[in-house]
């Protein structure tokens, strides 16, 4: 009986170590997915392309480049799903899409509405929710996707470090832009993204392009995008909705100028309804900073000089963020702020009133914006050590 | 058979924590949105309620199972009757167990592996531990993979503390209000109150007058974890895009990234969920065939484990993705049935008629 026992023990031990995974890809039979691009295609279709990596390209980090080490696959089909099957035929390898952390969205279709195209992005088990996502402004996404950056090589890796060096809101993109598509007082946002060139001096005929992080695409309650708004006004909307890490602020003072690096930023909103519904907002942002440029006589070890930079600041951060609320109220009237979801929080009786006219209100509110920046760090010289008078 | 107190507290906590962690939140968060967790708080009251009655029931013999306290309450032909019902109830929530696990699997890990081969690993696994030794066997995992369950599950809240907004859980009552939010406490509770077949396994603990309250203990436990969980959903996916996905636990848990280093724990989600389904299944199962053998007065309850196999594998296919075309389990059978009579309506009964019995018959053993 014992004997059988050893026997069974024994063939068990064996298939710990003989048996594998039956049905696992090797990473040499993948085909790693980097970034999607999605465009209009024929006949109300779509245009797929994906930027697929050469791994035997990517790994002489110091050998000096071989050639490209990623090439872009594209094809049409009547949705997301048709594409990516028909381009299946052109993929020597089975695709991988763990690892795609982008997606972009070519200008047309993101006119054209994006409420039918996007759920195969969210429903495959294998892509996460948390994922960027791009606009490109004046392009389609897949010369976005051929568009080399000299640092980092595949565009879509760049895209994701540019958005997060500037202080963008990285991989929660599309989640908020979902939770925005399901929310009544607060429309969707994209960051935009261009293709620009590098400067190579004159003699040289030969630029490179660069993609360039480049400000905020408006969609509108169908997911149709209707507006845009530059990278300094796509910065007072992150700081008004309180996903902005660091902003800088440069203004003329006196005979110079000046600039601050701030950090510490968030906001308030306080919504005012009167009987009529009219409705006054009063943002109050604030932020800490610190003193990165002054080319001004102004000596900030002083306390009324350090005030006086404090004002000039504070004044010019009003102008702009009052600006933006009313080029969006004016424009696209669309409430990106998410100032209806403020009123939604703080009296949802209200709102159920609210909620179906709500471009309406939102494009006839009155908007007051008060800030508070701190200056708590002027770096290490008092006045500007370029100026002999300075300080006096 | 033996188990302590400590054993029963693990057993029913990794029993409850795994499937209301991911398969109960989007159905709760389609009723009462971003107010869930107060359906959770409402539905963890009651189904504490519910186990405390139960145990009540339980302890006026605390010598005999729920097979034999239905049949000696009830008479023979009324507790043949209702221990019935309860068969039913533990054959087929063992088949969609299965079923639901292996639907995750397939959708998440294995897309290319055959069902038949989870539901047979699967059930081989836990008619090894209840062969073996019973719910002693069970007892003694769930005191080694409890604490397993336990420790994953506070890290995966932790580690998300960082991605939460506050503002997402806002307002709070006045936008879904009373109703929706009780609503959303029916299936929640159906969870939670699962824990009545404590009824089955009094009579294998060794501390029977406190040991049972350890169950509370643990549901408590896992209740409040729970609770931790969805708001931590709630304030990170959002409720209405929660509401939409299948698994909202394993999308929150993508979003863990610590320093671009610590980030995809979602395999640790998968490993509190195997663990927790394997000491859920093992449970019923041993209840299931125990408990058919005692019906049916079969001397060696062991026998029971190959029918109760048989039966349970073949119930598997008729469960596979019965969300999508079949009659909806949980919805239909378990929170319209299951839940009111075999949860509450029936302990309930149990503790009152058995109690009146039992004075009855103690006057009259004292008349003597």
């Amino acid at each position: 009986m014992s004997k059988i026992i050893y026997q069974c023990l024994i063939f068990l031990l064996c298939l710990l170590v003989l048996v594998g995974c039956w049905d696992r890809t090797e990473l040499n039979e993948q085909a790693i997915w980097l970034a999607s691009g999605f465009d209009v295609g024929k006949e109300d279709g779509l245009k797929v392309s994906g930027q697929i990596v050469i791994p035997a390209n990517m790994q002489n980090q110091n050998g000096g480049s071989k050639g490209k080490d990623h090439f872009i696959l594209s094809d049409e089909g009547v949705n997301l799903g048709d594409a990516f099957q028909k381009m299946e035929a052109k993929l020597s390898r089975k695709g991988f899409y763990g690892l795609r952390k982008v997606f972009f969205i070519g200008e047309e279709l993101a006119r054209r509405g994006i409420s039918k195209e996007l759920d195969n992005v969210t429903r495959g088990s294998e892509v996460s929710i948390r994922t960027d996502v791009f606009v490109v402004k004046g392009d389609t996404a897949i010369n976005v996707l051929n568009v080399s950056n000299p640092l980092e090589k595949p565009s879509a890796i760049a895209a994701l470090k540019e958005h997060q060096q500037i202080g963008g809101r990285g991989s929660t993109v599309f989640l908020d832009f979902l939770n925005a598509a399901n929310s009544d007082g607060l429309r969707p946002t994209i960051p935009l993204i261009e293709i620009t060139e590098t400067q190579t001096g004159e003699n040289s005929d030969k630029k490179e392009s660069i993609v360039q992080v480049a400000g905020l695409g408006i969609f509108n309650k169908e997911l149709k995008m209707v507006g845009m708004l530059n990278q300094t006004e796509n910065q007072d909307l992150l700081w008004i909705l309180g996903y902005l890490p660091k902003h800088t602020l440069s203004t003329p003072l006196r005979d110079g100028n000046a600039t601050l690096q701030l950090h510490h930023l968030s906001s308030k909103i306080k919504p005012v309804i009167e009987k009529s519904n009219h409705i006054t907002f009063k943002v109050e942002l604030s932020g800490e900073g610190t003193l990165f440029e002054n080319n001004t006589l102004l000596n900030p070890e002083k306390k009324s000089d350090l005030k006086e930079f404090e004002k000039a600041f504070n004044e010019l951060a009003k102008k702009q963020v009052l600006s933006t609320i009313k080029k969006v109220q004016s424009e696209s009237g669309q409430d990106i702020f998410g100032f209806g979801e403020v009123i939604h929080r703080k009296d949802p009786r209200k709102w159920k009133d609210l909620k179906d006219d709500w471009d309406q209100y939102f494009t006839q509110a009155d908007v007051k914006v008060t800030t508070k920046i701190k200056i708590n760090n002027i770096g290490i010289t008092g006045p500007s050590v370029l100026n002999k008078n300075g300080g006096s | 058979m033996k188990i302590t107190g400590n054993q029963i507290f693990w057993m029913m906590f990794s029993f409850i924590i795994g499937n209301t962690m991911l398969i109960s939140v989007s159905r709760v968060l389609n009723h009462s949105k971003q107010d869930a967790w107060i359906s959770y708080i409402v539905s963890l009251l009651l189904g504490t309620f519910c186990i405390f009655i139960a145990i009540k029931a339980g302890q006026l013999y605390p010598e005999l199972t729920l097979v034999e306290l239905c049949k000696f309450v009830f008479g023979k032909w009324i507790g043949t009757l209702i221990v019935l019902v309860y068969l039913v109830q533990w054959y087929t929530v063992i088949a969609n167990i299965i079923s639901e696990f292996t639907v995750f699997a397939i959708a998440i890990l294995l897309p290319n592996t055959p069902p038949w081969l989870f539901y047979f690993s699967m059930l081989l696994l836990v008619i090894y531990v209840v062969f073996s030794s019973g719910i002693e066997g069970i007892g003694r995992s769930s005191e080694v993979f409890g604490p397993i369950i336990f420790l994953s599950a506070i890290l995966l809240i932790l580690l998300s503390i960082t991605n939460m907004e506050f503002k997402k859980i806002l307002p709070v009552f006045l936008d879904t209000g009373f109703i929706p939010i009780i609503k959303g406490a029916v299936p929640s509770t159906a969870f939670f109150a699962e824990v009545v077949i404590i009824l089955m396994l009094i009579k294998f603990l060794d501390d029977k007058k406190r040991g049972p309250f350890k169950t509370i203990w643990g549901l408590l436990l896992a209740g409040t974890l729970t609770i931790f969980v969805v708001i931590g959903i709630i304030m990170i996916i959002g409720p209405e895009v929660a509401a939409k996905q299948s698994y909202p636990f394993f999308d929150m848990i993508g979003y863990i990234n610590i320093m671009e280093f610590i980030q995809n724990l979602e395999i640790i989600a998968v490993i509190v969920w195997i663990l927790s389904v394997f000491i859920k299944l093992s449970v019923y199962f041993f209840i299931a065939s125990y408990g058919t053998a005692q019906l049916f007065k079969v001397k060696d309850w062991r026998k029971t484990i190959w029918f109760v196999a048989v039966i349970s594998f073949i119930l598997c296919f008729q469960f596979k993705n019965e969300n999508l075309h079949g009659f909806k389990y949980i919805e239909t059978y378990w929170l319209k049935f299951v839940l009111p009579v075999n949860m509450m309506i029936i302990p309930f009964l149990l503790w009152v008629v058995g109690s009146i019995r039992k004075r009855t018959k103690r006057v009259s053993i004292g008349d003597k």
